[in-house]
């Protein structure tokens, strides 16, 4: 099989971040800017390396359209075992998903890949709209937001798709195809420094598109329609009663009200074993369609 | 006067003799053929560290006998041990004397000569024999819980009794035929003989029995030269070598080892240094690395002994192999017994060849590391370490967050300090540990210590990155460090994290960075010195009484830094210090070293939960200690159990600040 993956290097976003609205740029607060490969697009690369060690012969190429100083994910694709990584030079005014999937697509189209792997979104943009739009412009079918890989076999693969409340599917696609994975769809293997800094020491061939891009027909992004952020409201805290033991107070928080007497008509106390309690809660939630 | 001296092969006919020296001949063929076929297989492995010189060998050798090494400590095997190994030297070179002077124009057996040598040997052979019966009771009738059963022991066991109990058969039917005078110098022939004749025995049927049992010991013995090299017997040469290559690097000092890219590796003989190749064949399967090992004694994977025995394994594979795949490490060994060591090194302290087990173990996690196969904790920990420069995985900007109140001296701001305190990602990242850097930040104002923090610039040192097999990770944070320290002029460092003093003063400063030269000290050093100067006064007591301290391994066992803190608990007023069962270089870890801190426990205990436990049974109720893993680990133990009403954990510095004069 021949695989091609879609990665992109974003911004550690578990450390503060500044997004500036007007022209949509992230900056990293700190010191130096922590970098990593997009954890979605990292799983979607685990699945096809997966693929490829099941299916002898198979090859994984990994694309990433970006400027020279955003390489890591190539990198960090092509030390986790990648055969060939390329990037494709953006073209300097058009920038955003819809000309990224354009740029991708028309590296692709004519490639003959049995399988597109993109990570369902971004950290940074989360715009999750590069895979959809890829199998559009390439006319190919497309899963998005795909779980694990149950089955790969010549010509068809099936995956798991979350539904809401505690729903879930199976889907049957037709290669060649697009999926776009979650993080959860694959166990992420460590890539040691050494391989990484072997990696580094590589060259990276760059794709420059040769084509004439139909401006008028991309979407702007971000998108100019200026949104005010949602109003502010005062919310009412629900502060237990301080004069109360411990318990009654965490019976309190966990009734959920301020009068658990006179349990209302979704409240109520329970008591008992850890069984019980447990079984009871998972009635409750199931009831209420939480889950 | 009858000429004291005997005829050399009395009474054996020459079929005999040549059945004896052919055999002898081929027995030590067989076995020097086993052997070579080992030395073979070791040479196909990678380069070890370090060459080590022929007199450094020699000196190991000596001291190794003259102090009977590390073995000394258990006095029963010591001693089993030195009686069978002397008195088995004392016959063989009795054996040779009499070749000597049958085959060779040297004439020496007779006379005084021949009196001495007739008693020695004799005293030999009842070394040889009592050695044997000792471990004979130990095995069988003691039952002795850490010996590996197998029927090559039983066999060869029995082979050694059978070939010390015929030679003084043989000797006992020689000298019953006339009984001279002089032979009571025979001190067990002798009277064997006149027991003989006791007991009926005719001359016409000794010379009989004589030749049989000359025969049965020759065969015997020849046999044993011929199996001296199979199973756990090829020790007798092998634990020579292996004592003799002791490396000279610090015992804290895991070896370095560089990856190649053209062949990653997979745990196959030539992947494995061949050091560690020769060390697996020199294993006596004694179990005391076993019987000392902290994941063992949990009930986890990890059997210290195993991991030897699996590796000597894979060379006898590799030596029959006949073509096809290379035989690996990791078919037979299991990662999960890889991740479960803590680096304690009780194993390398209790051996008594000096194998390097837990190196061999660090060794295999970095194949396992370079070829990603570590569990998702690993990954967790070791991705923080590449990318956030700590294994908590904060962001490197937040070191000093929990100092903001204190408005630490940064070097950074210009002041050139003698000290740097080195606060570690422990101190800076764990609430437990905080407090350690409190106490210590407190301490060093009052005595007035000119210090300052990077702050910051601070990244791990990498023994956990190190520890948990990313080697090329370490060093580049050796690199990076080194750097910072150069650039700020560091030439003494205090911390109160053993794992770092451990990296900074023997993983930093040897090998290809021995160039950088600074000193190195742990807090509980700093602490016993400015106690002794008087720059400290302890006067209150704190509310525990009585006292017990918990030894961390890479400050004691890896550092040989016993004291110091004892002195420094010894100093707080009002309390009254008692030692564990196991204590010094015998203590038991924390479970916290080698990474461990941030992998998953498995198994059927916690290792922290077993030290809790034992500390406990001293009476006391304030466990201290001078590791910021060690705290947390205990800490967390005593909260798992319920104790921690009973027990409380504090790192010395902590005992130290609130004991103060103010």
């Amino acid at each position: 099989m021949k695989l091609a993956v879609c990665v992109k290097e974003v911004l550690d976003s578990r450390l503060p971040l500044q997004v500036f609205p007007d022209s949509g740029q992230i900056v990293q607060l700190g010191t130096e800017p922590i970098k990593l490969i997009n954890p979605a697009d990292r799983a979607a690369l685990e699945i096809a390396l997966n693929i490829r060690s099941q299916q002898p012969g198979s090859r994984v190429e990994v694309f990433s359209v970006c400027d020279a100083v955003q390489e890591g994910a190539l990198y960090f694709a092509l030390a986790r075992g990648a055969d060939v990584v390329e990037r494709l030079a953006p073209i300097a005014e058009h920038i955003g998903p819809p000309s990224t999937a354009l740029l991708l697509a028309a590296r692709m189209s004519g490639a003959k890949f049995d399988l597109i792997c993109c990570g369902d979104e971004t950290l940074d943009n989360s715009s999750a709209m590069v895979g959809p739009l890829i199998a559009e412009l390439l006319d190919l079918p497309q899963v998005t937001s795909a779980g694990r890989l149950r089955e790969c076999s010549k010509g068809k693969l099936i995956v798991e798709r979350k539904l809401d409340r505690g729903h879930g599917e199976l889907v049957e696609v037709e290669l060649p195809a697009v999926l776009t994975f979650k993080v959860e769809a694959a166990e992420s293997q460590y890539v040691s420094f050494r391989r990484l800094e072997q990696a580094r020491g590589k060259d990276i061939p760059v794709w420059h598109a040769d084509l004439d891009l139909p401006a008028r027909k991309l979407p702007q992004w971000p998108s100019s329609e200026k949104k005010l952020p949602p109003r502010a409201r005062v919310k009412k805290k629900f502060m237990p009663d301080a004069s109360l033991s411990a318990a009654e107070r965490v019976k309190m928080i966990m009734a959920g009200g301020m009068q658990p007497q006179q349990s209302g008509q979704n409240s109520a106390v329970l008591e008992g074993n850890p069984d019980y309690l447990s079984e009871q809660l998972f009635r409750f939630l199931k009831h209420h369609e939480f889950i | 006067m009858e000429e004291i001296t005997r005829q050399i092969n009395w009474n054996v006919l020459p079929w005999m003799e040549v059945v004896l020296y052919v055999g002898a001949f081929s027995g030590l063929i067989v076995a020097a053929w086993r052997l070579s076929k080992r030395y073979r297989v070791w040479k196909l492995g990678r380069p070890a560290d370090r060459e080590v010189s022929l007199g450094r060998s020699v000196a190991n050798i000596v001291g190794w006998i003259a102090g009977r090494g590390k073995m000394a400590r258990d006095h029963y095997a010591a001693s089993m041990h030195f009686l069978i190994l002397w008195g088995f030297i004392v016959l063989f070179i009795g054996t040779t004397l009499v070749f000597l002077e049958h085959q060779t124009p040297l004439h020496f057996f007779y006379g005084t000569f021949y009196l001495v040598s007739s008693f020695v040997i004799d005293l030999g052979g009842a070394a040889f024999l009592v050695g044997l019966g000792m471990a004979v009771y130990r095995r069988y009738v003691r039952k002795s819980a850490r010996l590996k059963s197998s029927p090559w022991i039983d066999a060869m066991l029995a082979l050694m009794i059978a070939i010390g109990v015929t030679g003084f058969l043989v000797e006992a039917w020689r000298i019953a035929v006339n009984l001279p005078q002089f032979e009571k110098a025979s001190i067990i022939g002798y009277p064997l003989a006149l027991a003989l004749r006791a007991a009926g025995f005719q001359a016409q049927r000794l010379t009989l029995f004589h030749r049989v049992t000359w025969i049965i010991h020759a065969i015997l013995s020849i046999t044993f030269f011929g199996f001296a090299t199979v199973y756990f017997f090829r020790h007798t040469l092998v634990s020579l070598l292996s004592v003799a290559l002791r490396p000279e690097r610090p015992a804290g000092a895991l070896r370095p080892y560089e990856i190649s890219s053209e062949n990653p590796p997979s745990g196959t003989v030539p992947d494995i240094s061949w050091k560690d190749l020769l060390d697996a064949d020199a294993c006596t399967t004694c179990g005391r690395c076993t019987s000392v090992c902290p994941a063992t004694a949990a009930g986890k994977a990890l059997d210290p002994r195993a991991i030897v025995l699996k590796l000597s394994d894979l060379v006898s594979r590799q030596a029959t192999l006949a073509g096809g795949t290379l035989p690996s490490a990791l078919d037979t060994i299991s990662d999960q017994e890889l991740w479960d060591c803590t680096t304690c090194g009780a194993c390398v302290y209790e051996c008594p060849v000096d194998i390097e087990v837990f190196d061999k173990i660090i060794d295999l996690r970095r194949q396992l590391v370079d070829m990603g196969r570590v569990s998702p904790a690993a990954r967790a920990s070791l991705e923080g370490l590449q990318t956030r420069q700590n294994p908590w995985d904060y962001h490197p900007d937040q070191r000093l967050t929990w100092s903001e109140s204190l408005r630490l001296p940064r070097v950074a701001d210009g002041h050139k300090p003698e000290w740097i305190y080195w606060i570690g990602c422990a101190g800076a990242f764990e609430p437990a540990a905080q407090s350690i850097s409190r106490s210590m930040i407190e301490i060093l104002r009052q005595t007035k210590v000119d210090f300052a923090v990077l702050g910051s610039e601070e990244r791990c040192t990498g023994d956990p990155a190190r520890r948990l097999g990313e080697e090329a990770l370490f060093q580049q944070f050796r690199k990076k460090n080194l750097e910072t320290l150069r650039r700020h002029g560091v030439r003494k460092i205090v911390t109160h994290c053993p794992h770092c003093m451990n990296t900074f003063k023997n993983e930093y400063q040897s090998g290809d960075c021995s160039s950088s030269k600074f000193e190195v000290l742990h807090h509980s050093q700093l602490l016993s010195r400015l106690i002794a100067e008087g720059k400290i006064r302890l006067s209150r007591s704190p509310a525990e009484r009585v006292v017990t301290f918990h030894d961390p391994c890479y400050l004691g066992r890896h550092n040989g830094e016993y004291d110091a803190p004892r002195r420094v608990v010894d100093s707080v007023p009002g309390i009254e210090r008692v030692e564990m069962k196991r204590s010094r270089g015998q203590s038991f870890c924390c479970g916290g070293g080698g990474g461990q801190m941030w992998l998953e426990s498995s198994g059927r205990q916690r290792v922290e939960g077993l030290r809790l436990a034992e500390a406990m049974q001293t009476g006391a109720n304030l466990v201290a200690t001078a590791c910021p893993f060690c705290k947390v680990m205990l800490e967390t133990a005593s909260v798992t159990a319920g104790h921690q009403d009973q027990v409380r954990v504090r790192d010395i510095s902590e005992l130290v600040s609130e004991a103060m004069e103010r």
